[in-house]
């Protein structure tokens, strides 16, 4: 057994360079073969999905797998065909379903699709009923910022997979932090995917899992919403036969961008993807989210001037001022008092963007002589044990 | 109303450097996520899924006066939590494991926890085992293992809920991840179905 330190420090060296050039350093460096071969093993489990991941994405269901984990072009052995599509790399992998870049057969002149299959270690009754609920949200879509629906079927070993648009494109906060560096840009971005997820309401669609990780932007600077994977059906009148409704939103989330209903287990509405939105432009205009223990306190206030990581002219400030109120709204811990939809989130943001004179008043949607801003204090209290009878209620409808 | 140790006040201890503070906490909530746990996974509810991040947090809405502890004592909260998730964990898989074996009638209920079929494997017990032997060279990593796995902290709250930065969580878990795999990687059986 080696030194773990100076097998870390390899190791982190080796990995600093290009995947090409790591054999090669190793193999200069004027270290005892074990050590060296102790190193290469090392480098080797990082780059492909191990047994660790398996269990870590059944425990905590871990679907987001964090700047550092976008390294699906590390080399892990992708399936040659999936039906008639050839499979040219993977792009991204969640607690379920692995996402490959694909094409149709070998035909270099057709455009590049994303091809997700249901993982092999994941597959159930459970699993495929989700894949299914998917499918027939996707195919219910039509949206220019929604990556479109194309196909679907089953592999040659009998796992489903669902075929969409492959879009090229950087996620959402790197593109803020590396081409959408001014306040406007940034905000002109956010209300294109507000226009998405107003679209997908419009059609009874929760997305419910929305972060910087499922929106990418084009290099023609367009947004492209992804993922419907945990979406929901709202009207299910409307969709026959997709199951049953769920108790419960908590299937697959991530604790970053959960919302407090997520958290407790409580039914989801649309208000959730508002509340999920708050956090999105949070992170858009200061680069970070604010934690799930700090945001769980009513009253939260959020702050964004001071904390830009962009630069700020004074109407930037002025800005700013209006988001930090509309955010706050949209970061309550109670959906009633959230802006009632994503097209007055929009709306507010616009105004804000257009820096017009009229204020949005928050009275034209905060019943005047109710309780909600009499004693915040007393509500969050209040709330945390609804919060808790809530879960108990849940965990007792059958 | 509560006669069980106010997690609250102790967390405020912990953080004043009062280790013993921490020991006290433990147990307790332990216990709470322990009670949770089985809550969830007694009864039958067809389209739930036992999510640890969920967990953790209906433990600490439980436990913790939130208006009263300061952002690092949450963090902390967290961090304790992950250690007693991965316990409460590797208990029901050590009893899962005798229930197969034709014992233990005491955990019928795991039967219908189907959504959790990593409870009944092999490899649960044997990521603890490898995460000993972490701990054993680096303590720290091993706690970075346990925050992002079983509870599902991102980069950040790792970081905070470990009062370390988030280029050492990063470091810690490309290493730890790295090596862990390699660790269990090398028995291919052992796996149930």
């Amino acid at each position: 057994m080696h030194d773990l330190a100076q097998v870390q420090e390899l190791f982190e060296a080796a990995l600093n360079r290009p995947r090409e050039a790591r054999r090669e350093y190793l193999d200069e460096l004027d270290i005892e073969p074990g050590l060296r071969e102790d190193v290469w093993s090392l480098l080797e489990a990082h780059a492909a999905e191990g047994p660790l991941d398996q269990v870590a994405a059944a425990l905590a269901h871990v679907t987001d797998p964090g700047p550092e984990g976008a390294e699906a072009d590390d080399g892990r052995s992708p399936p040659v065909h999936v039906g008639p599509y050839r499979i040219h790399e993977a792009v991204g992998k969640g607690g379920m379903a692995t996402v490959y870049r694909a094409r149709r057969d070998d035909d270099e002149s057709t455009p590049w699709v994303a091809v997700k299959v249901v993982r092999a270690d994941a597959d159930s009754e459970r699993v495929r009923r989700r894949f299914m609920a998917e499918r027939q949200i996707l195919a219910r879509l039509d949206h220019g910022r929604i990556a479109r629906f194309l196909d679907d079927g089953l592999t040659s070993d009998g796992r489903p997979y669902l075929v969409t648009e492959f879009v090229e494109g950087e996620r959402l906060d790197r593109y803020c932090e590396r081409v959408a560096v001014d306040l406007e840009r940034r905000l002109t971005l956010f209300l294109d995917v507000c226009e998405a997820v107003e679209y997908a309401h419009g059609r009874g669609v929760v997305h419910r899992d929305l972060k910087p990780d499922n929106v990418l932007v084009t290099a023609d600077g367009e947004v492209r919403l992804l993922d419907f994977g945990i979406a929901k059906i709202l009207d299910r009148s409307a969709f026959p036969g997709i199951g049953k409704p769920t108790t419960t939103g908590v299937h697959v989330l991530t604790l970053s961008y959960a919302s407090p209903e997520q958290l407790r287990g409580d039914p989801i509405t649309p208000s959730s993807d508002v509340y999920q939105l708050g956090l999105l432009l949070v992170r858009m205009v200061t680069g970070r989210v604010p934690p799930v223990h700090e945001r769980s306190v009513e009253p939260f206030t959020v702050q964004l001037a001071g904390r830009t990581t962009s630069p700020s002219s004074p109407q930037d400030e002025k800005r700013l001022a209006r988001l930090e109120a509309i955010i706050t709204r949209a970061l309550a811990l109670r959906p009633g008092s959230r802006p009632a939809s994503v097209e007055e989130l929009r709306a507010a943001v616009e105004a804000a963007l257009a820096d017009s004179a009229h204020d949005l008043a928050p009275s034209t949607t905060i019943e005047p002589g109710q309780g909600d801003t009499l004693d915040l204090r007393l509500v969050g209290l209040g709330l945390l044990v609804v919060a808790v009878l809530i879960v108990a209620a849940v965990a007792l409808m059958g | 109303m509560d006669e069980s140790p106010d997690v609250t006040r102790i967390l405020q201890e912990a953080a004043r450097g009062r280790r013993d503070a921490v020991d006290r906490a433990m147990p307790v909530i332990y216990e709470e996520l322990r009670r949770i746990a089985q809550g969830h996974l007694s009864r039958e509810r067809p389209d739930h899924t036992l999510t640890t991040t969920a967990l953790v947090h209906e433990a600490y809405m439980k436990l913790v006066d939130i208006n009263q502890v300061d952002w690092q004592d949450r963090a902390h909260f967290f961090a304790m939590a992950a250690r007693q998730m991965r316990r409460i964990l590797i208990d029901y898989a050590r009893r899962a494991g005798r229930a197969k074996r034709g014992g233990d009638a005491v955990l019928v209920s795991l039967d219908e926890a189907t959504d959790f079929p990593v409870l009944r494997s092999e490899s649960l017990l044997r990521l603890d085992e490898a995460l000993e032997r972490l701990e054993q060279t680096n303590e720290r990593q091993c706690r970075v293992v346990e925050c992002r796995c079983f509870v599902g902290l991102s980069v950040e709250e790792t970081a905070e809920a470990l009062d370390t930065s988030p280029t050492t969580v990063k470091r810690d878990w490309a290493f730890a991840r790295a090596w862990l795999n390699r660790e269990l990687g090398g028995d291919p059986d052992g796996e149930d179905a």
